[in-house]
C-alpha cells in the first residue's frame, strides 16, 4: 500500500466528523462572549516599590501554601506500614481479590481503604454486584453480555482517598485456551478525578479453568500527566471467565454474508473461516475476536492478534497479526512485546514465571528440521525444564532450547502440576501434555551440566518457532489429530 | 479623570473589535479543529466556546496581536487537551448482540483507521490532527502545543505506525467469505 494512499485515507477519516459549517448556535455563543463574560480586567502599572511589595507579598503567600501542603502531605501515609489495604469483586464471572494492595503514585500512596465509600451500581444486567463486604471499596463486573462478547471483562473499583475519587480498571480478555489481564488503569489521584495511569499488558496468562494467585509489582508504562506509579499487591487472587470463554460445542464456518445487507452475527458460526494467503482456509477464529468490538482502551501497539485454530478447533496454528494478516505460528514475530530481553538468561522473571532454557534469536537458523511429539516439562527450583518426546518408534526425549524472551509458568491442575509456555508476548502456547510440532535445529549432544539441558537429558533441540499446537495429547485423547 | 475613563472606554472597544475579528477569522477553523481533535460536534462546539472564553478572559495576554490566531490556536489545542484527558477511560464497550451490523461499515478502513486514532494518546491524537487535518508543519504543531519539534516528530511516528498498522490489517486480514 503506497503512502498516499494510507495518508488520503486518513485525512478522509478525520474530516469524517468535520462539517465545514459553524453551526449558528456557536456563531451567535462566540458573538455574546464579549457582552456576557465579564471584561478581562485591565492590569495598572504600579510604582516599582509598590510592585516589588506585592511579589513579595505574594511570594511570602506562596511559600505559606507550599509549607502547608508539605504539612498535610507528611500527615498523610506516604509509606505503607505493614502493607496496604485490600479489595474484593467477586461474581460468577470471576474475582478479584488483592491484599496488601498499594498504588504509588509520585509521593502518594493509595491502599484503597476509604471512610467514605462510593456506590456502584452493575453495568450488565443480570451480573450481580461485588461480594457484601467487601472492606474497601465496592466492585462493579462486566461480565458476560451475550454470545459474541464472552471473551472480554472488567474489574471495575471504585474508592475515595486522599479527597481523590479513585478508579481501577482491570480489562481481562480471553481465548479459547487461557485468559490474561490485558491492561490495567487506574486514576492519577488527581481531585477532580481525571488523569490515567497505564500498566499495559498483558499480564497473568492463566489457561481458562485456573487462577493467578501471586504478589504482583507493576510499573506504569504511560499516564496522563507523565507520572510514573507503581502498583503493589501483596497477593493478588484473580480468576475470569469461570464459565469458559467459549462455547461447549462451537461451530464453525463462513456466515451467509449478501452484499449491503446486515451480517446476523447471533447466527454466525462461532469460529468464522480465516483465509490464508494462498486463498485456503488457514482456520478458524473466534467470532467474538473477529467481530466484537471489544475493549477499546490501552491497545497502544494497535488490536490483539486473533487466534486462529485447526478445524478440530484445539490445536492453535497461527495468528492474525495486525499489520500482517495471517502467520502460521512458526513465522510469528518473537519479541513484540517481550519484557525479557533477547538472548538474556538471567533477565528478571514475572511473579510466578520459571526460568526457561532460551538461546539468542536466530542461534537455530541453520539447518531447520521438524520435530513433532508430545511436550514435557518438570519443575527444577526456578527453573523450568522442557522437553519432547517424539512421536517415533524411539520415544526419545530431547530437551528444549527456546527462542529468548518465551516464558515458562508452574500450573497447577486436577491432574497435577504442568509447565505452561508463553510466547513473548504472554500468549499461552502450550503446555506439557500438548502434542507440539517444533521447527529448529538438532538434536544434538548437550555439554555436561550446560545451563541449556538442566534435567540433564543429553541432546538438545534448539526450537525456532512453534508449528502447531494441539492441547490434547494422542495418549489422553486416543486419537491423533 | 474624564480622560482617564475615556481611555478605559477606548481600551475596551478597541479589545471587543479585535475580539470580534479574532473569532469571524478563526471561528471556523478553530470549530473543525475541536471536531477533529474531540471526534464530536456537539463537544467541539462547546470546546470552540470555552477556548474564545479563555481568550477573552486572557485578552491582556495576548502581547502581539499579529500572533493573536497561533495564540488562540495554543489556548484551544489546550482545551480539548483538557477535555480529551478528562474523559473516562472507556470501560468495555458491550454491543447489542440483538443489533444488526453493516460489515461493509464495521470492516472498512476508514473505521479502522476511526478506532486506532480513538486508541491513540491524547497527545498523539492532537498532533495527527494537526499534521493531516490542518496541515501544519512540524514547526508550526511544536509551537501550537508548546513541545520541541523532536517531540512532534517522536509522537507523529509511533502515531503513524500504530494507524497504519490498523489500517493495514483491516485491508489485508479476515477475510469473511460469502
Amino acid at each position: 500500500m503506497s503512502d498516499e494512499a494510507f495518508e488520503a485515507a486518513l485525512r478522509a477519516m478525520l474530516r469524517k466528523p468535520v462539517s465545514d459549517a459553524v453551526p449558528a448556535s456557536l456563531a451567535l455563543r462566540a458573538a455574546a462572549i464579549p457582552r456576557e463574560v465579564p471584561a478581562p480586567r485591565t492590569r495598572h502599572r504600579l510604582p516599582a516599590l509598590a510592585g516589588i511589595a506585592q511579589l513579595l507579598t505574594a511570594a511570602a503567600a506562596a511559600a505559606m501554601l507550599v509549607a502547608a501542603a508539605l504539612l498535610i502531605r507528611t500527615t498523610l501515609p506516604s509509606a505503607v506500614p505493614g502493607g496496604g489495604g485490600s479489595m474484593v469483586v467477586s461474581s460468577p464471572f470471576g474475582t478479584f481479590r488483592a491484599a496488601d494492595f498499594a498504588l504509588t503514585v509520585g509521593n502518594e500512596t493509595f491502599v484503597g481503604a476509604s471512610p467514605t465509600r462510593t456506590s456502584v451500581g452493575v453495568t450488565v444486567p443480570g451480573v450481580p454486584a461485588s461480594s457484601p463486604g467487601a472492606a474497601t471499596s465496592t466492585g462493579v463486573l462486566s461480565g458476560d453480555a451475550g454470545a459474541v462478547f464472552r471473551d472480554f471483562g472488567a474489574f471495575e473499583i471504585h474508592w475515595i482517598e486522599h479527597d481523590a475519587p479513585m478508579t481501577l480498571v482491570a480489562y481481562v480478555e480471553a481465548d479459547a485456551h487461557s485468559w490474561w489481564v490485558s491492561e490495567i488503569v487506574a486514576s492519577e489521584g488527581r481531585p477532580d478525578g481525571t488523569g490515567w495511569l497505564y500498566f499495559e499488558g498483558p499480564f497473568f496468562a492463566r489457561p481458562l479453568g485456573s487462577s493467578f494467585d501471586g504478589p504482583v509489582v507493576l510499573r506504569s508504562s504511560r499516564s496522563t500527566d507523565g507520572i510514573v506509579a507503581t502498583l503493589r499487591i501483596g497477593q493478588l487472587q484473580l480468576s475470569a471467565f469461570r464459565s469458559g470463554a467459549v462455547p461447549s460445542d462451537p461451530t464453525k464456518g463462513t456466515p451467509a454474508v449478501s452484499p449491503g445487507t446486515a451480517l446476523d452475527i447471533a447466527a454466525a458460526p462461532d469460529f468464522l473461516a480465516v483465509t490464508a494467503p494462498d486463498g485456503g482456509i488457514a482456520g478458524y477464529a473466534p467470532k467474538a475476536l473477529v467481530l466484537g468490538s471489544g475493549p477499546t482502551n490501552g491497545y497502544v501497539g494497535g488490536p490483539p492478534d486473533v487466534p486462529v485454530y485447526a478445524p478440530d478447533l484445539r490445536t492453535l496454528v497461527g495468528y492474525v497479526v495486525t499489520g500482517r494478516g495471517f502467520l502460521p505460528l512458526a513465522q510469528m514475530p518473537l519479541a513484540r512485546t517481550s519484557a525479557t530481553p533477547a538472548g538474556s538468561a538471567s533477565a528478571s522473571l514475572n511473579p510466578g514465571e520459571l526460568r526457561l532454557s532460551t538461546a539468542p534469536t536466530g542461534s537455530s537458523s541453520g539447518g531447520r528440521i521438524s520435530l513433532r511429539g508430545t511436550l514435557g516439562g518438570e519443575v527444577r527450583g526456578e527453573r523450568a525444564c522442557l522437553w519432547i518426546t517424539s512421536s517415533g518408534a524411539s520415544s526419545s526425549r530431547v530437551a528444549l532450547v527456546w527462542p529468548a524472551g518465551y516464558h515458562a509458568y508452574a500450573i497447577d491442575t486436577p491432574a497435577g502440576q504442568q509447565v505452561q509456555l508463553n510466547a513473548p508476548d504472554y500468549r499461552v502456547i502450550a503446555s506439557t501434555g500438548s502434542t507440539v510440532t517444533l521447527s529448529g535445529s538438532g538434536p544434538q549432544a548437550a555439554s555436561p551440566g550446560a545451563d541449556e539441558d538442566p534435567c540433564g537429558i543429553g541432546s538438545v533441540f534448539v526450537v525456532a518457532g512453534v508449528v502447531s499446537v494441539s492441547f490434547t495429547s494422542p495418549e489422553a485423547s486416543g486419537t491423533a489429530r | 479623570m474624564a480622560e482617564m475613563a475615556a481611555e478605559g472606554l477606548n481600551r475596551s472597544l478597541e479589545r471587543e473589535e479585535a475580539f470580534g475579528r479574532l473569532v469571524s477569522r478563526e471561528l471556523a477553523s478553530a470549530y473543525r479543529t475541536a471536531t477533529a481533535l474531540l471526534r464530536d460536534s456537539a463537544e467541539a462546539e462547546d470546546a470552540t466556546q470555552e477556548a474564545l472564553v479563555r481568550a477573552w478572559q486572557r485578552w491582556d495576554a495576548l502581547r502581539d496581536g499579529e500572533r493573536a490566531g497561533a495564540w488562540f490556536g495554543r489556548i484551544l489545542v489546550n482545551v480539548c487537551r483538557d477535555r480529551l484527558r478528562a474523559r473516562r477511560p472507556p470501560a468495555v464497550r458491550w454491543r447489542d448482540p440483538s443489533a444488526s451490523i453493516d460489515p461493509s461499515v464495521r470492516l472498512g478502513e476508514r473505521d479502522a483507521l476511526d478506532e486506532a486514532f480513538a486508541r491513540l494518546t491524547v497527545e498523539q491524537r492532537i498532533v495527527v490532527a494537526l499534521r493531516y487535518y490542518l496541515d501544519l508543519s512540524t514547526e508550526e504543531i511544536a509551537e501550537r502545543m508548546g513541545i520541541p519539534r523532536g517531540t512532534v516528530k517522536s509522537r507523529l511516528h509511533h502515531a503513524l505506525r500504530a494507524l497504519r498498522a490498523a489500517y493495514e490489517a483491516e485491508e489485508r486480514a479476515i477475510e469473511v467469505r460469502p
